[in-house]
């Protein structure tokens, strides 16, 4: 399930303890990046992240044995972050982690538990939806700012965590999107939570969305598409230059827990939001990439790229 | 000026081969971002009229992996956007940016490994904000 805390446990522990280990790699999003740019490249950055220096291996079945030995007689601690196959994992870890030294630790996020029965991983750990006190918690942090809700919201806001499901995300947003909000409206949006019995998050987010003013919106839809990642001040001037008034843009989009920011200062967006993003700017032509505001799609940049250029006519040759 | 003597010389190259073909372009006004990260299995040559009829374009990255190059100019490059703000172009392979790029509201320009000799005259060089560029070969 998206959102529920699995990159941020596994980022955690990472954080934790990957000092004590003679090699370390945090790989994200490793489906969206093989997709985008195949297995090999996956293999190149995690050897050589663990081995640190720049390697170059061209295939990914067939690793020099120099390397292996080096692998062998290390102790690695790995994290394969959203990994959604299991010949994948094998690639890039080997089969039953026969290519890591002993006392290695590998931990992988997938939202499918065959990946990692067929993977051949030995404890699985299901992340369980955060139960009714700490999603209280959670909610009220972000709606109120602080632990519990405010008097007279309390019977309200356990409506509105019923809905959340015990997912953080879900939680965040929704208490960020109730913030500030007076009990009407409140009870509006609950009544019309609950017409939407499956969609919750995906709508809730949407809610947040659709709340912004023009300039956030472009701000939110630049950096789902375009600037996730990027350095917080380098990515306000950008968009000041845009004239989006960035500077209190990304404040009020961190307020409503749209994006947030990392420890090295970027701005960063959960995967579900950026989809959400990406849709919106989708939704503008389902079917004409050229009609839409925002391309990353290689195939659909590509195309537009290629078909702006319109052959018109062959003019006669010159005598 | 290079890549104008270039276009002349590739012209007079088609025209001499017989192989005369004209390119008309349609508006793409819409599009205001661009992102193409480096995949292994596509090419596209641009054509240097590109971003001739992408006036509203304000963002330009084409990101290379591992020295993949996804994007050729094998005729140069007329023009880029005027309202451009960022513009990203890993190993972008002439010595010079388009002579009429206009620089005025660009904050951030990024061009690794790329064969550029010459930017802008001074002054334009001074309103951007961040500049990174490593230059891949210089003759």
């Amino acid at each position: 399930m998206g959102g529920i805390g699995k990159t941020a446990l596994a980022a955690a522990l990472f954080q934790r303890v990957s000092f004590k280990y003679e090699g370390s790699c945090f790989l994200e999003n490793v489906r969206e990046v093989s997709n985008r740019h195949g297995i090999n490249f996956i293999c190149n950055k995690l050897l050589s992240k663990l081995l640190r220096e720049d390697l170059d291996i061209e295939s990914a079945k067939v690793i020099p044995s120099m390397i292996m030995r080096r692998l062998k007689c290390m102790k690695s601690f790995i994290v394969l972050d959203d990994v959604h196959t299991s010949e994948l994992l094998q690639n890039l870890i080997g089969v039953g982690n026969g290519w890591l030294g002993a006392g290695s630790i590998v931990i992988v996020t997938t939202r499918d538990k065959h990946v990692l029965v067929s993977g051949g991983i030995d404890k699985i750990h299901q992340v369980k939806e955060m139960n009714s006190r700490n999603s209280l918690q959670l909610f009220s942090l972000n709606a109120f700012d602080k632990v519990l809700p405010t008097e007279g919201y309390v019977e309200l806001s356990k409506r509105a965590i019923d809905y959340a499901k015990g997912n953080p995300l879900a939680l965040k947003v929704l208490g960020s999107f109730l913030c500030c909000k007076s009990e009407i409206e409140w009870n509006c949006a609950l009544a019309k939570l609950k017409e939407i019995p499956n969609a919750e998050i995906d709508r809730i987010m949407r809610w947040s969305y659709n709340e912004l003013d023009d300039k956030e919106k472009n701000i939110f839809l630049d950096i789902a598409c375009f600037f996730k990642g990027l350095e917080r001040d380098r990515m306000t001037k950008i968009l000041n230059q845009c004239g989006f008034f960035a500077d209190i843009g990304i404040r009020n989009l961190l307020d409503k827990a749209l994006i947030r920011v990392d420890f090295k200062n970027c701005i960063q967006m959960h995967d579900l939001i950026q989809e959400m993003g990406k849709q919106v700017v989708h939704e503008e032509s389902l079917k004409n990439p050229e009609q839409r505001s925002r391309l990353w799609d290689p195939k659909e940049v590509y195309d537009v790229l290629k078909n702006n250029r319109v052959r018109k006519r062959y003019p006669d040759f010159p005598s | 000026m290079f890549s104008i003597q270039i276009m002349r010389l590739t012209t007079e190259i088609l025209i001499s081969t017989n192989i005369h073909i004209f390119f008309f372009f349609q508006e793409t006004k819409i599009v205001e971002a661009i992102f193409l990260d480096a995949t292994e299995s596509r090419h596209i040559n641009l054509s240097p009229k590109t971003f001739e009829k992408m006036p509203n374009l304000r963002l330009l990255a084409f990101r290379d992996h591992k020295g993949i190059k996804s994007v050729s100019l094998p005729s140069g490059l007329d023009s880029l956007p005027k309202n451009l703000r960022y513009f990203l172009w890993d190993g972008y392979p002439w010595k010079s940016l388009p002579p009429t790029f206009c620089s005025e509201m660009l904050v951030e320009v990024s061009l690794r490994d790329s064969h550029v000799e010459k930017l802008w005259n001074v002054e334009l060089v001074c309103t951007v904000h961040v500049f990174i560029i490593t230059i891949f070969f210089l003759f």
